[in-house]
């Protein structure tokens, strides 16, 4: 720790020497705002110019002779200009060129690149762009966070497949989701939500740590993940992909944009899945992996007028699973226990901006009816839910006197009518949800600040005030400083978001009353970017603590026969802390290093006492090689898991488990791609290592017994996996 | 499967071998490349063509850093791909038909109207 302060002063010292200026260049167009590649930066008065990288980026030496004019141009926007005086040395500038049209912020938001942690942005932004998205092959939303250090993907149970992230060690449901802006997988979505996006329709992923923006709700506590989908009018015209692995799964993609006239764009998307061989690699009766199907279908528009642009579509899903014992079991013994999920939804979204007179002015309303259903039935215990939801949103987007200033406001209203069924237990409520918000972000030189509050008014539990902070300074051209505070609150649903605790034969005991779950997450990063042996890298350090003021506990110290739902009654907390290194050794060779220790505690069972099922540690290295004539590319992730505390069990004996840490493994994935013209070929291996838990179902030869349990899943359930894909892709025809 | 890999890996390797073996060439040829949408355009040409072991523009200069296998492809045969592309290369003139079917921020002078 001391060595790595020290190595980042060195780094600080080492790199203010010339009289340079350094940044990024933006193009809005359509809505969208990307960085532009060869864009010119001139001085005017030394006559010097330099021409914007891949990223966009620009660095210029200053001449003697200053102040001077800065002019930045490019192919179809609006040539701009500042002037430079000598205190703006070594500063990072974010200059956004515009197009003619001017739009409102709330429908822009799409970027390329692969991954990268935005420096200009006063928020903590790791950015997953589509280079980085291909590296993970298949399937779905979850697999999407497997070269991530920040987010981690976790099995929940043995025998439904589900699939929950975490970010600083807490659980998926204190992340917001949003697709594009909406927030997306929660109530009734929360566990099986991931597989119902497909991964092949994300353009790109902003990981947000600490609480989001206070525009889009009051439901990012640990963090906040958005994903951009492909738009209709800038993307591919035919894109198809065909995925088969191992393990019995097969993949069909397609999606096509098109322009219908000149102002009006569409698009298609259609995922079909099957996960149709049966597979029991540990031979304990039970599938790995639970077979079924998965549809997805897409359809969405794009409207640009002179005054007004508007986004709409519609999406459905529906998936159905099967798992739990093999087919052989069928007519062996007096029970077959079986795991059957059957989700769905409808969703429709629209989008609409309108300009003002005012330029930098502008409407955004967002308008989302969501409608969904899922029913689980694990061996003899049923769930069955239901889920209608209508959200509307509109902000007012605003400059105070010059773009340096920029404030939000607006006002939102939710309206969740969720039904719950488990057992004998029930939980169904009725939420409305009005609120208003506001928001001032003002850009400086060095420092830049989103300020923000939100006020809402829940008809259950009355009002909730949110203040959020974020600050963001630049202290040399190569280093930034970030500071992040806010609330964040949420209803909790105990049985959605725990499904999986329904693989086990522990009788639930339910929680007196359900309160919201309120936390503060305050925390920071720094990151520096260096030059080493010529090529470049950077290091990021940052650190969370998120505090709860009330939460739903999830006890299962309480008892090994039961699993209490408890107010919090104590502490819980979560320390993280996180290392990353990214280093570009080559032309053709990345390496990224990540480090994550992660401390969460709270008081289960009266003792103050670490959370199950959760590693301190993890590292994770990524490895990506490229060939220059970018044919070729090698990609390899290896994560280390630490040990983790395990839940107490009964064995079948019925004597309590004594071994309850977890062992510590490693997680090996490669894949291969060859490039070719309009086609891709990949070929890739998961748990390479071939590492697996060897009982993940307690008592597997007797699911009706007590003593049955498959919710103690700390490793992979199968081993090593290969897959091979296809993609082909035509490109959108470019403007003449 | 792992023998998939193996074939992957031992033809990476023969290729490596092979570049060794043979002539090869690295030179920078002047384009009149103007803009990222060129440099998609030229790249993916000469990458995908035999003979070629890469090719990379620099935005800045305008310059094509080819390397190739003498033996398959001669530089004249190049500039001759990259005219046809719609560029310059050195002293031999883009081909005006393939210049006509450029997107605009292709077309010379491109990047310097508005």
């Amino acid at each position: 720790m001391k060595t790595l302060i020290s190595c980042l002063l060195a780094l600080i010292c080492m790199s203010s020497v010339q009289a340079q200026i350094k940044g990024v260049v933006f193009g809005s167009n359509n809505a969208i705002k990307s960085k532009i590649y060869g864009a010119k930066v001139k001085l005017l008065g030394a006559n010097r110019g330099v021409i914007t990288s891949e990223e966009g980026t620009f660095e210029i030496i200053l001449p003697k002779e200053l102040p001077d004019t800065l002019v930045f141009s490019a192919r179809g926007f609006a040539p701009d200009s500042i002037v430079v005086t000598k205190k703006d040395r070594f500063i990072s500038l974010e200059v956004v060129l515009y197009s003619d049209q001017l739009l409102p912020e709330v429908v822009a938001s799409y970027k390329k690149g692969t991954h990268t942690i935005s420096r200009l942005k006063t928020l903590h932004v790791e950015e997953i762009g589509a280079g980085e998205l291909r590296k993970a092959a298949c399937c779905n939303l979850s697999e999407s966070f497997e070269t991530n250090a920040s987010v981690d993907v976790n099995v929940t149970d043995a025998v439904s497949g589900a699939k929950k992230i975490q970010m600083m060690g807490l659980d998926g449901v204190y992340t917001q989701i949003q697709l594009e802006n909406i927030p997306y997988l929660r109530g009734l979505e929360s566990s099986y939500g991931l597989n119902s996006l497909p991964g092949t329709w994300i353009n790109s992923m902003q990981i947000t740590k600490g609480t989001g923006n206070v525009v889009n709700g009051y439901e990012s506590m640990a963090g906040l993940i958005n994903i951009e989908v492909k738009k209709p009018h800038n993307m591919n015209r035919v894109f198809v992909n065909a995925f088969g692995s191992a393990m019995g799964r097969a993949e069909l993609n397609f999606d096509t944009g098109f322009k219908l006239n000149d102002k009006w764009s569409s698009a298609w998307f259609v995922h079909g899945s099957s996960h149709f061989v049966e597979m029991d690699f540990n031979k304990d009766k039970f599938r790995d992996m639970p077979n079924g199907t998965n549809v997805a279908l897409m359809n969405r528009y794009h409207y640009q007028g002179k005054k007004m642009e508007g986004q709409f579509g519609l999406n459905v899903y529906q998936e159905n699973k099967v798992g739990g014992q093999t087919d052989e079991m069928q007519n062996v013994g007096p029970k077959f226990y079986r795991v059957n999920v059957d989700s769905r939804h409808a969703d429709i979204f629209a989008k609409t901006g309108f300009f003002m007179k005012k330029p930098h002015h502008s409407i955004g309303i967002v308008y989302n009816a969501k409608y969904q259903q899922t029913n689980a039935a694990f061996g003899d215990r049923k769930f069955v839910g239901e889920e209608k939801r209508g959200y509307i949103n509109a902000i007012y987007d605003g400059i105070l006197g010059n773009t340096d200033h920029k404030f939000k406001v607006g006002l939102s209203g939710v309206y969740s009518d969720i039904q719950q069924q488990m057992d004998s237990l029930n939980d169904d409520r009725v939420e409305l949800v009005p609120g208003a918000f506001a928001e001032y972000s003002f850009v400086g030189m060095r420092l830049s600040s989103v300020l923000g509050a939100r006020v809402d008014y829940h008809n259950l539990f009355g009002v909730q005030f949110s203040p959020r902070v974020h600050l963001k300074y630049t202290l040399t051209e190569y280093t930034d400083l970030r500071f992040t505070v806010g609330k964040g609150w949420r209803v909790p649903n105990y049985m959605i978001d725990n499904i999986s605790l329904l693989a086990n034969s522990k009788k639930w005991i339910a929680p007196d009353t359900v309160t919201p779950e309120i936390s503060w997450n305050i925390g920071g990063s720094v990151m520096q970017e260096f030059k080493f042996l010529k090529r470049k890298g950077n290091i990021t350090i940052d650190y969370y603590y998120t505090m709860f003021e009330n939460q739903m506990l999830v006890d299962r110290d309480v008892s090994s026969s039961q699993i209490v739902f408890n107010r919090l009654d104590g502490r819980s907390f979560s320390n993280s802390f996180q290392a990353e290194l990214a280093y570009t050794v080559s032309k053709t060779i990345d390496l990224r290093f990540a480090y994550k220790y992660l401390d969460v505690r709270a008081t289960y069972n009266g003792k103050l006492q670490q959370q199950v099922l959760l590693p301190k540690h993890r590292g994770f290295f990524n490895f990506a090689y490229k060939t220059r004539n970018k044919r070729w590319e090698f990609d390899l992730t290896t994560s280390v898991y630490g040990s983790s505390r395990l839940p107490q069990v009964l064995l079948e004996d019925g004597t309590a488990s004594t071994e309850n840490r977890s062992e510590i493994y490693p997680i090996v994935n490669a894949q291969i791609t060859y490039n070719y013209k309009k086609w891709e070929f990949y070929l890739g291996g998961e748990n390479l290592g071939n590492y697996r838990q060897n009982n993940p179902i307690i008592n597997a030869e007797n699911p009706f017994e007590n003593t049955f349990d498959a919710t103690r899943v700390w490793a992979p359930i199968y081993g090593i996996n290969g897959y091979l894909g296809v993609r082909f892709t035509l490109k959108k025809l470019e403007e003449k | 499967m792992k023998n998939l890999l193996l074939i992957a890996m031992l033809s990476l390797i023969a290729g490596v071998t092979n570049a060794q073996t043979s002539k090869v060439s690295t030179v920078k040829i002047k384009t009149s490349a103007e803009c990222n949408s060129c440099k998609v355009r030229l790249e993916d040409k000469l990458n995908y063509t035999s003979g070629v072991k890469y090719a990379e523009l620099n935005l800045e200069d305008k310059n094509l850093t080819v390397k190739f296998n003498t033996k398959k492809i001669t530089l004249a045969a190049i500039r001759k791909i990259i005219a046809e592309t719609g560029y310059d290369a050195d002293d031999v003139k883009a081909i005006p038909e393939s210049v006509k079917n450029l997107p605009a921020c292709c077309q010379p002078g491109g990047m310097d109207r508005d």
